[in-house]
């Protein structure tokens, strides 16, 4: 009889312990990251006084303008990349400043996450001058992150 | 039950007025940078040749003629050049000198002003000692430079050749540090 007894105690014990192992929690965690980073921006030289040019002339001119772009270094160990798109000058009263774009394109920010657009002259084309007096030539930048 | 209602319309109406902001997270950034010239008009000279001596002297050999009675301070011999250019612009003078031909010798002293030359006594015109073959003036607020040849003398000494001499003085301008 006892023996009966300790069995169905048993058999008691281990039906509860199973049915509280049968409907226990199960977790998994989704992670969501955010990289936070900081904007870009622009520093630049000075405007330029190129100097006189005399009217039907070309004189040759090299000169920059150097615009310096902020934005975030890295992303781990991988470095942002920019685009880069530089635009101008225009001719004004049929001057023609003539020069060409450095570090324009798509660009690997460096590890100060920097980079430097230059626009250097080359020469100013008074040859169809159509007026005497000063002219202000406008050249443009604009930057974004790449692939964001 | 109000107070519920009065949150979720503030609820909407904050999320309505974040949607409208229409945040660009990658948005374009702009720079700008200005490049400016000054245009002016070219340097010219009026007359391109001085050459208008009818009455040129006459020199017997062994003997010399001053062309004025005070020689440079009233010489009546004279070339008178006109610079026009960007007012108040600075130019470049330069010349090559012919002063002896042939046993021949003429002298002459180059006085140059911004002033218009009507009325001003000719002493008071300054001289130009063209120091290391140029000399640096300015241009009037009008534009102009005038410049002059004041000749002094001529002198055939004794074994010079008789007959007609020329004496050719070139005067080159350009702007100075263009």
């Amino acid at each position: 009889m006892k023996k009966f007894l300790a069995i169905i105690v048993v058999a008691i014990l281990a039906t509860s312990m199973s049915f509280a192992q049968h409907n226990d929690w199960v977790t998994t965690h989704a992670n969501f990251d955010i990289a936070v980073i900081q904007p870009l921006t622009w520093t630049k030289t000075a405007d330029v006084d190129l100097g006189a040019v005399i009217t039907g002339f070309v004189k040759p001119i090299v000169a920059n303008i150097t615009f310096t772009l902020q934005g975030e270094a890295t992303y781990g160990n991988l470095p942002y990349d920019v685009d880069i798109n530089g635009t101008g000058p225009n001719a004004v009263d049929g001057v023609v400043l003539n020069g060409a774009w450095t570090g324009t394109g798509t660009v690997t920010l460096d590890n100060d996450g920097k980079a430097v657009v230059v626009y250097t002259t080359s020469n100013v084309d008074a040859t169809l001058a159509t007026s005497n007096g000063t002219k202000v030539f406008t050249i443009n930048v604009d930057a974004k992150y790449s692939n964001l | 039950m109000k107070q519920s209602i009065l949150i979720l319309i503030l609820m909407f109406g904050a999320i309505a007025y974040v949607n409208a902001q229409d945040v660009n997270f990658n948005s374009s950034v702009p720079e700008t940078g200005n490049l400016v010239c000054h245009i002016i008009i070219p340097l010219s000279v009026s007359p391109n040749v001085h050459d208008d001596f009818l009455n040129f002297p006459t020199v017997p050999v062994g003997s010399k003629y001053n062309l004025g009675t005070h020689e440079h301070e009233d010489s009546d011999k004279r070339s008178y050049f006109t610079y026009s250019g960007e007012a108040g612009s600075a130019i470049e003078l330069s010349i090559e000198f012919e002063t002896i031909q042939d046993n021949v010798e003429i002298n002459f002293v180059l006085r140059g002003t911004p002033k218009p030359p009507l009325g001003t006594p000719l002493q008071s015109i300054p001289i130009l000692n063209f120091s290391a073959g140029k000399e640096i003036v300015s241009l009037s607020t009008t534009g102009k430079y005038y410049l002059h040849i004041d000749y002094n003398w001529v002198w055939a000494y004794e074994n010079a050749e008789p007959g007609y001499r020329r004496f050719v003085q070139k005067v080159s301008a350009q702007y100075h540090n263009i």
